[in-house]
């Protein structure tokens, strides 16, 4: 007898067949638009904490700009000409308006250029590192996970635990020391600065990686641990399934899921941590930029490179959060 | 009464625990090192010997000496002060803080809350090292403005925790019941919800003493922290860069003692999860 | 003998363990069980007795380690499946026999469809692909009463109750030989509990399968089964027909369990009859009689070493050295109630 079904309107996820007609991912779409409504007043937020932060830090911009020499005269007329006597309120909007009409986000003294063109320039190189430490941990992290997981109490499983615990402990910093030593300085194999050629890039990926990569390792293997033991593994031994088919399609799904939210909040992290990397391998990204800022007391620099950063963190995290609505058909997406 | 069985309880199952005995182990050595810094360390931390520059370990030095002829040891001994006193105090903080806010956003609900976890959000958009550089930027260097700023960080961390802990033992009888004997807001949050929350707060104090000392390495490394002369561990690694060629030893040993700290706290955090957790049959 | 073709399940002497770290767990003890074709069979006994234990081991489903069959046979058929090979038990698993089990919550795969899971049951044993296995899933779910609509909804978006209907299709999708339920009502509300056992009871009598119903709920084995077998302590202590067991019950277990369900008739203001103690502790299971600590008509013997099966009258056994008589009276009664632990 031939059952008939009534498919409501595709968009754009209809590669999804039998998935999208059941949970209309038309769902998903306003789900995506509402949480990037959301994400403003955040955005918001975190441009007004720090601007309020770097506002009341004791030091005159105008003074930091004309050094010591400058006489009254000229620093207060600075000061008319950038509007650093108007009311903190209407410089918190003159900046927010900037930013968010001209991407201008300021006019740093010591580099003598717009912050947003110092930050454009080092943008790419700091995103390349980071998206390929993620990659990297997630593609070596996951599989240990996994296979030492299914072959519990075995040898491969006591040799990544171990490298999990070492992996977790051992600072990013030290890492990138040992690596250098190791591979640079002795037996001079692999370069230790920059982040141009394929060859320059390795060390600093993996020892950005690093930490990652023993986390994902580690919260992998305890998902696939917990799903195992669950009933409905039980239930599909007990249809007579082969053992490599419960494991494979039934239980990695299924604990693949929690996965994702970390690796995104992970994706923070290694942004984070890239100002240690490029600090060690003298990699010109916005984390070394930070860094230069935070000694010369560049504050439209500090303002800026941070907003970057938490800006991309957060879509990251909500990019993650609707894959995750549309893989777990558990998530009601009202 | 009830609160000597369940301590003796969670000892015996975490005695069973080796990995966390290790952990209490190297974390009872550090203490005393920490503590008794002056008679164990065989020099002083400041003290310069320019005769004695970037020597590898010898019977005099175990561990070398760095460039500017201080022994290694004896500033790794000492360091562990500073890093024991980092850790405990900014996760006090944070503990105290985000614990407060946590308990207080969860009870009482409403507005409140969301005000409360919206601002808990907010800094969690930042990734953690950026804000503890921004507030390091702001209050300048040194040992205290560091441990204010890594623990202003965790804060977030600690409050959703013990946020989640009060909702899921606010609505249960007890306190019902409690509330209708007249106990105060304050009487029932000190006594009936926080103890409650105890564990999961222990677990993740443990763990987060691990995180505070390894994130105050990474700002001291980068020039952040703690200024010289004082024996920062990871300010020794970022001095020792440098010489990293020819005095690789000086890169190893500052790492050494951090992985250690970490892993040790590590392994107690883990053992007492273990121990706490009352689901778990072993 | 023409007795062996009707036996379907043959359990000879099996005995369970699993070996933790608090000792070695006794689960299941020198069991004997047999069950005819076509028929069905209550097991019942109190929760930790061994029967969920008991029914993992006929699907060598058991977890080794910890678990661990240390003795005997489980004849399906005539052949031994402790004996079978991987690929043989994997035949037997969902194709001759399956399993409905307890919790409908989580016996299902949160992240496939209905009908997908059934589609793989009928996959792995009726060799249909594809659209054929799709109709086939389809029949399955109306058989069990859910409309084809939703033969692409997920576990969640149904309540519990349409969630083992769901596990029943499943169970049923190969038309095994043997079904055993193990508690398919206990997770479920009163007033769904009947309409599954009523769907159960259907469904097995219109497929003529045969039916290992555990259980701790006398009043359901009265419904839907032919006869009953009482395990307490990893062992069974009283087999026999359902009409001959409700009537005359000859273990003293079983006439505490009988005791133990309040009924209309009783008089106002009387206590709920108990069987005083506890059930014994599987690591350390008492010397002889496993039920004498707490059984009022214990004598020595009991204490000293147990009895074994014996057959009373015929189809009717007992493992009791003193089995009740209609003149036994009934001494969990007359006792005060105030010697319950």
């Amino acid at each position: 007898m031939k059952v008939v079904f009534n498919p409501p309107p595709y968009g754009f996820l209809d590669f999804r067949d039998h998935r999208s007609q059941r949970k209309g991912e038309a769902h998903v779409l306003k789900y995506a638009i509402r949480r990037i409504f959301i994400l403003i007043p955040v955005i918001l937020s975190v441009m007004f904490i720090l601007f309020t932060i770097l506002y009341f830090t004791p030091g005159d911009p105008a003074r930091i700009a004309l050094g010591e020499e400058a006489t009254p005269e000229t620093i207060e007329s600075f000061r008319e000409e950038h509007g650093l006597n108007d009311p903190f309120f209407v410089q918190f909007g003159r900046y927010v308006y900037n930013a968010a009409t001209k991407f201008d986000l300021g006019y740093s003294y010591n580099m003598k250029s717009p912050v947003s063109q110092e930050l454009a320039i080092r943008i790419p190189t700091t995103m390349k590192l980071a998206f390929a430490a993620v990659l990297f941990s997630t593609l070596l992290g996951l599989p240990l996970g996994i296979l030492s997981a299914i072959k519990q109490y075995s040898l491969l499983d006591s040799i990544v635990t171990v490298f999990i615990l070492l992996g977790v402990s051992m600072p990013t910093f030290w890492t990138g020391l040992l690596l250098i030593l190791a591979f640079s300085v002795k037996l001079g194999w692999l370069p230790s600065m920059g982040f141009d050629t394929l060859s320059e890039m390795v060390l600093p990926v993996v020892t950005l990686s690093g930490s990652s990569t023993a986390l994902f390792a580690k919260m992998t293997r305890s998902s696939m641990l917990e799903v195992v033991k669950s009933d409905y593994i039980r239930t599909a031994r007990a249809k007579g399934q082969k053992e490599s088919i419960v494991i494979w399609r039934h239980a990695l799904p299924n604990a693949l899921i929690p996965i994702m939210t970390i690796i995104s909040m992970q994706f923070g992290a290694l942004l984070g941590g890239s100002i240690v990397t490029e600090a060690i391998f003298s990699i010109s990204g916005v984390g070394r930029l930070m860094l230069e800022a935070i000694n010369l007391r560049d504050y439209p620099i500090i303002q800026g490179g941070v907003l970057f950063i938490s800006m991309a963190y957060c879509f990251i995290n909500l990019a993650v959060d609707l894959l995750y609505a549309v893989v777990d058909p558990r998530i009601h997406v009202k | 009464m009830k609160n000597n069985s369940m301590l003796k309880y969670t000892m015996i199952r975490l005695r069973r625990n080796y990995l966390a005995l290790f952990g209490l182990f190297i974390l009872v050595v550090l203490i005393v090192c920490a503590v008794f810094a002056d008679q164990l360390a065989p020099f002083g931390y400041a003290q310069q010997d320019y005769m004695m520059i970037r020597k590898a370990p010898s019977a005099v030095h175990w561990l070398g000496t760095d460039e500017f002829g201080r022994d290694i040891l004896s500033r790794l001994i000492y360091g562990s002060r500073i890093s024991l006193q980092v850790g405990l105090i900014a996760v006090s903080i944070s503990l105290v803080v985000g614990g407060l806010i946590g308990a207080v956003s969860g009870y009482f609900g409403g507005k409140l809350d969301n005000v409360l976890m919206r601002l808990m959000d907010i800094q969690m958009a930042i990734p953690t090292i950026l804000m503890a550089i921004v507030i390091s930027s702001v209050l300048g260097p040194g040992l205290f403005n560091l441990m204010v700023a890594v623990g202003i960080t965790y804060i977030p961390k600690f409050a959703r925790l013990t946020r989640a802990s009060v909702l899921s033992l606010k609505d249960q009888e007890f306190i019902e019941a409690a509330r209708a004997m007249g106990a105060s807001h304050t009487r029932i949050i000190c006594l009936y919800i926080l103890p409650n929350c105890a564990a999961p707060l222990i677990v993740q104090s443990t763990l987060s003493v691990a995180n505070a000392i390894l994130f105050a390495a990474t700002l001291s490394f980068l020039g952040l922290g703690i200024q010289p002369p004082y024996p920062e561990w990871g300010g020794m690694l970022s001095a020792a860069r440098p010489y990293l060629r020819n005095s690789a030893y000086m890169s190893i040993f500052p790492g050494l003692a951090i992985m250690f700290t970490i892993l040790s706290l590590n392994f107690l955090g883990d053992g007492l999860r273990d121990a706490l957790d009352p689901k778990q049959k072993r | 003998m023409s007795e062996n073709k009707d036996i379907l399940l043959d359990i000879k002497d099996l005995s369970v363990q699993f070996n933790t770290d608090s000792g070695v767990v006794k689960a299941v003890n020198h069991l004997n069980l047999r069950l005819e074709r076509g028929k069905s069979l209550g097991f019942v006994g109190e929760t930790g007795a061994g029967k969920t234990t008991t029914a993992l081991s006929i699907l060598q489903l058991i977890q080794t380690p910890p678990g661990e069959i240390t003795s005997g046979e489980i004849l399906f058929n005539g052949v031994d499946v402790r004996r079978m090979t991987e690929a043989e038990k994997r035949h037997l698993r969902g194709g001759d026999i399956s399993m409905i089990f307890q919790d409908p919550m989580t016996s299902l795969n949160p992240i496939m469809t209905v009908e997908e899971q059934i589609m793989e049951m009928v996959s792995l044993h009726l060799n249909l692909k594809g659209e054929a296995a799709r109709e086939r899933a389809i029949e399955m779910l109306r058989l069990v009463g859910i409309r084809p609509e939703r033969a692409k909804d997920f576990p969640h978006q149904f309540s519990g109750g349409m969630r083992q209907r769901v596990v029943i299709a499943i169970a049923l999708a190969c038309r095994p030989q043997l079904i055993i339920a193990d508690e398919p009502t206990t997770a479920l509300d009163v007033t769904i509990q009947a309409q599954v056992l009523e769907l159960i009871k259907k469904l097995q009598q219109s497929e003529k399968t045969s039916m290992l119903l555990i259980t701790h709920d006398l009043g359901i084995v009265a419904e839907t089964c032919d006869s009953v077998a009482i395990m307490y302590g990893g062992h069974l202590v009283e087999y026999s027909g359902i009409k001959e067991l409700y009537t005359h019950p000859k273990h003293p277990y079983t006439q505490g369990l009988f005791n133990a369900v309040p009924t209309l008739e009783s008089p106002l203001g009387s206590r709920l009859a108990v069987i005083p103690g506890l059930p014994p502790d599987p690591t350390n299971l008492p010397k002889g009689c496993s039920f004498s600590p707490r059984c009022p008509y214990a004598k020595d013997i009991c204490h000293e070493r147990a009895c074994g099966m014996r057959e009373l009258e015929p189809g009717h056994f007992v493992d009791c050295h003193f089995p009740l008589t209609p003149e036994s009276g009934n001494a969990f009664l007359e006792r005060p109630s105030k010697e319950a632990e």
